[in-house]
């Protein structure tokens, strides 16, 4: 995998620790992902990393049957979703553990390594609180 | 916009040129280009020594760093404009406002146009993979495993959920295309579909079919354009640029904001208002179509249909042939061809072709001004352009 930013070191780094880190500007409070070394929302420079709650809805997802390649033939059909964090920002990821999906289903993070050795946040459906 | 750069009406495509498409082995993209190129300054009544302004894209089958210094070095000219442009499937159109700026400003006056890639055989598995994960973001998103295909049904999928559109709608798209494509005789895919045959084909990535998906092929496409009134002394009909609109909103899927609003919305008023033209003024579209449910979201972000209403109305017949709006007369990047970044150039051609009269069986009556709308990522670049069959 080439082009890692060099921004974001501490989110590979918290992945690593099990927690997922987003970027939140101490001028204007906005929330980012993916990482840059200014606010997107305001153009202030070096945004605070935050631990984010990990709890998220899906926007849209789909089932993907004719895998990107060898390496993700074991996994077909695998889910390919875009999820939008309780901050606000919205991310790509698998959602896993679950046999349906749903636009607007809550969902839950959870960390998985990966072959290469990187460990990648993934979405599993919420357990619903009382 | 000042007016004095504003484009509608004095720039035209003189003429088009257009290559088989479908599997050509042994032909290079640089080949395809040639080709096309040499057809299009024919049409136009041109020599290649006329061709003062040049550009081209990079193709993914054969890399050249400079593709359009390449192509001039090849032909044989030096050109004064010579620009290769990356806008992925937006490139033909989003040329037309640079090449005719480059006229209108005195750099040049005529101005080469030609596209041409060979995705079909001439890529290897490898690059083919390449190919496709490019559209993709290297750390954000490639850890998921996005297909192409993938990226298209996550907005499929938005657009069901906001809307209530469904597989049969998106289905009908390609049933449209395949109608127009058993017309058009240099078309890949000529033997009609059914809607069922659609939902029937393999499952690629959930709501989309492989039905649902455009072809891979090798082809080039190309058009000569310079002043509307020297395009008058020319050999071909000249076909008037009335409006062009560029846009974009976003490159990864992921940073979309809306990921059912795409920045189509934003090109296709610019079009309009160059042209002052709106909707209901267009005879006959060509409407990028990579998936098929991308057609239905450019038919209602360029305003063509409402909201939440392309499904309907493709599946009504509203863009087959014989429909209110006939789409993608040669079949689309569906059932046509979809070379890479050429693949517009032919939606481009096949508007010419009608707004000339010459489209054949495939003829729209009365076909005065068409809408060319191409489209370049993951709905990332937007060009819409208005053509004219006259001058304003």
């Amino acid at each position: 995998m080439t082009s890692a930013q060099t921004s974001s070191a501490p989110f590979w780094e918290g992945c690593a620790q099990g927690e997922l880190r987003i970027q939140r500007c101490a001028a204007c409070g906005g929330h980012q992902f993916y990482p840059r070394p200014f606010c997107v929302g305001c153009g202030a420079g070096e945004p605070d990393w935050v631990r984010a709650c990990g709890r998220a809805v899906v926007t849209t997802y789909t089932r993907v049957h004719v895998p990107l390649d060898e390496s993700w033939a074991g996994e077909a059909p695998y889910w390919v979703a875009l999820v939008r964090l309780e901050e606000g920002p919205t991310l790509m990821t698998n959602l896993v553990d679950t046999d349906e999906a749903d636009v607007g289903m809550p969902v839950s993070v959870r960390f998985r390594a990966r072959a290469d050795g990187r460990t990648v946040p993934v979405f599993a459906p919420a357990i619903q609180q009382r | 916009m000042t007016d004095a750069w504003n484009l509608s009406g004095r720039i035209a495509i003189a003429g088009i040129g257009e290559t088989a498409v479908g599997k050509l082995p042994g032909r290079t993209p640089m080949d395809l280009a040639v080709e096309a190129g040499r057809l299009a300054l024919a049409d136009a009544g041109l020599e290649t020594a006329d061709v003062d302004g040049l550009v081209t894209c990079n193709a993914m089958a054969q890399s050249y760093m400079y593709p359009a210094e390449a192509l001039a070095e090849y032909l044989g000219i030096q050109p004064a404009f010579c620009l290769g442009l990356h806008a992925g499937g937006a490139t033909a159109l989003s040329v037309l406002r640079h090449a005719g700026n480059a006229i209108l400003s005195g750099a040049c006056s005529t101005v080469l146009v030609t596209l041409g890639d060979s995705l079909r055989t001439g890529l290897t598995r490898e690059a083919a993979k390449v190919m496709q994960s490019s559209a993709s973001h290297p750390e954000f998103e490639m850890p998921y495993g996005p297909t192409a295909p993938a990226l298209y049904a996550l907005a499929a999928r938005a657009h069901m959920a906001a809307h209530g559109t469904r597989p049969e709608h998106l289905a009908a798209v390609a049933v449209s295309a395949r109608a127009h494509a058993a017309r058009h005789p240099h078309a890949e895919k000529r033997e009609p579909i059914t809607v069922d045959d659609v939902l029937a084909s393999r499952m690629i990535a959930d709501p989309l079919h492989l039905l649902d998906c455009s072809l891979v092929s090798d082809g080039g496409a190309a058009v000569v354009l310079t002043r509307a009134e020297r395009a008058r002394d020319l050999a071909a009909p000249p076909v008037y640029l009335l409006g062009i609109g560029e846009a974009t909103r976003h490159e990864h899927i992921s940073q979309a904001a809306d990921i059912t609003a795409t920045a189509a919305r934003d090109s296709g008023r610019r079009a309009f208002a160059m042209a002052g033209l709106a909707p209901a003024d267009v005879n006959v579209a060509g409407i990028y179509d990579c998936f098929t449910p991308v057609v239905l979201m450019l038919l209602e972000d360029l305003g063509l249909c409402p909201a939440g209403g392309a499904g309907e109305f493709v599946a009504g017949g509203g863009t087959a042939p014989g429909g209110a709006l006939p789409v993608n007369t040669h079949g689309g990047l569906l059932s046509h061809s979809h070379a890479g970044h050429p693949g517009s150039m032919f939606h481009l051609t096949e508007m010419v072709h009608q707004l000339r009269g010459a489209a054949g069986e495939r003829q729209v009556a009365g076909a005065r001004i068409a809408l060319v709308h191409a489209m370049g990522g993951t709905l990332s670049s937007h060009a819409t352009a208005l053509l004219g069959r006259e001058a304003p």
